[in-house]
């Protein structure tokens, strides 16, 4: 078994002083080099975790986080904590694809560019490998000057992938990332999740249960804000311990 | 969507109980037409093994259809594997039952009715109505008590085998009649290992946790 990549530790989370806590003391290990998956129903609090694992919820001003959650053991939350260079270890990939206004080719190179690649040759290096790992390089290879935006769905999508291993992560959070795609682009992207964690650590968020156990290695089940059940993803999908898992899983919920 | 999914679980429920009922009548049926030399009850059993391996088929067909459909997962998924489980082995009790009907059919001697194969027969009957009972009230401990009960048709069995032995050297003209006999002894016993079967399917399906019916057996020291 892979060591822990990142680890939270009692974390409590709430959007807003008054607001009730949108996360209840989630204690949890996300392997290296495996497929984590967050599931359960709206509001439980799943992407509300995802986004604290790369400090998104920054943005939300009243925002209260206490508990510790740790990347190969740093404290991403402690004050002299780059949350730039956090954000590159720890990537994002949204629900909907969001290539920016550029060519093909630009919006792959623009994060290595931010961080200082001037090279041509190594920029073209960078933009194949990561355009090759996201499993797009054959369909856009001879088209790398076009439109980020004439790309289908799926194709914007896998687009966004490379577009987030181009700055070499070490994690890649994924908040439902193929709930805008068709099945086969999904088919796609699920396919590239299993590869993707050959080089990273992958955490997704997902509405699809049998995308979950399509994919993940560990599944993880939130309610109400609270971690109610973890564990490999083959037991939870065949024998779960939790009476709470089990409705929900089989679709008995409420 | 939900709904409809558990309505038609419970309507697979419904088969396998029909399946359990027609496998307890085969059973039961071709034991009293052993012991009472009743040839038209045995030609029944043997009719009625179509209805049984149609019923079978039916339960696995649907399970798929569900598994394909609904994609199940925990509890659902464990009750369809079960149900497609207990399915192939009620149509293998039934299969034995024809076994010992033909048996029936085809001893031409009278041998004065064993003390031990009829109970034998009842005990393994008694059995499959209880890991029917435990299937239909959910109930682990009722399914485990399956596993023991098996202990008790193994002692029937060697007791058959007693009582032939001193028949065939009483009267050695019945030793072909005790021979066919004999098998009816083993076939019953076997028939007793699908039960045992049922109720593992029946632990795993309610607990999730594959139980082995050994645990529950007395070990080969307490038999000596």
């Amino acid at each position: 078994m892979e060591e822990a990549k990142m680890v939270t530790k009692s974390l409590f989370m709430s959007y807003s002083r008054n607001a009730p806590p949108a996360l209840k003391d989630v204690t949890m290990d996300i392997r290296a080099n495996s497929v984590t998956a967050f599931i359960g129903p709206s509001g439980c609090g799943k992407s509300t975790f995802l986004r604290c694992l790369n400090r998104m919820n920054d943005f939300v001003r009243d925002a209260r986080i206490t508990g510790r959650v740790l990347l190969d053991g740093m404290d991403i939350y402690s004050p002299e904590v780059d949350v730039t260079n956090l954000r590159r270890r720890v990537g994002m990939v949204f629900q909907r694809p969001n290539p920016f206004p550029f060519s093909i080719r630009e919006n792959v190179a623009y994060g290595p560019k931010l961080l200082g690649a001037r090279d041509e040759s190594v920029i073209d290096e960078i933009v194949e490998n990561s355009l090759r790992s996201a499993g797009l390089w054959e369909e856009a290879r001879d088209r790398l000057n076009d439109m980020a935006t004439s790309l289908s769905g799926g194709q914007q999508q896998r687009l966004c992938i490379a577009r987030a291993i181009a700055v070499e992560p070490e994690v890649l959070l994924m908040d439902e990332p193929t709930s805008a795609l068709d099945p086969i682009a999904t088919a796609r992207v699920e396919e590239l999740v299993r590869e993707l964690k050959r080089d990273y650590t992958v955490a997704i968020v997902t509405h699809n249960m049998q995308q979950a156990a399509r994919v993940s290695d560990t599944t993880a089940f939130f309610l109400m804000g609270e971690l109610v059940e973890y564990g490999p993803t083959d037991v939870i999908f065949t024998t779960p311990t939790d009476q709470r898992t089990e409705d929900y899983i089989t679709g008995r919920f409420g | 969507m939900n709904r409809f999914k558990d309505k038609e679980i419970e309507s697979l429920f419904s088969r396998i109980f029909e399946l359990g009922s027609l496998t307890e009548r085969a059973l039961s049926d071709a034991i009293w037409a052993l012991s009472h030399h009743d040839k038209d009850l045995a030609r029944g059993v043997l009719e009625g093994d179509d209805a049984v391996d149609e019923l079978a088929l039916e339960i696995n067909t649907v399970s798929f259809q569900l598994i394909a459909r609904y994609q199940p997962v925990a509890f659902d998924l464990r009750a369809l594997e079960a149900c497609i489980r207990m399915a192939l082995d009620l149509e293998r009790i039934t299969d034995l039952a024809v076994s010992i009907a033909r048996v029936t059919l085809d001893l031409d001697v009278r041998i004065k009715p064993l003390r031990n194969l009829e109970p034998m027969g009842m005990r393994v009957i008694e059995m499959l109505n209880l890991a029917m009972a435990a299937l239909l009230k959910r109930d682990v401990r009722a399914a485990e008590n399956v596993f023991a009960m098996d202990d008790a048709v193994d002692d029937y069995e060697d007791g058959v085998f007693t009582e032939l032995m001193e028949i065939v050297m009483a009267t050695p003209a019945l030793a072909s009649g005790s021979n066919k006999l004999i098998t009816v002894a083993r076939i019953l016993e076997r028939a007793g290992d699908h039960v045992t079967n049922l109720a593992e399917q029946i632990c795993y399906m309610i607990a999730g946790n594959r139980v082995r019916a050994a645990k529950f057996r007395r070990t080969r020291a307490e038999e000596e």
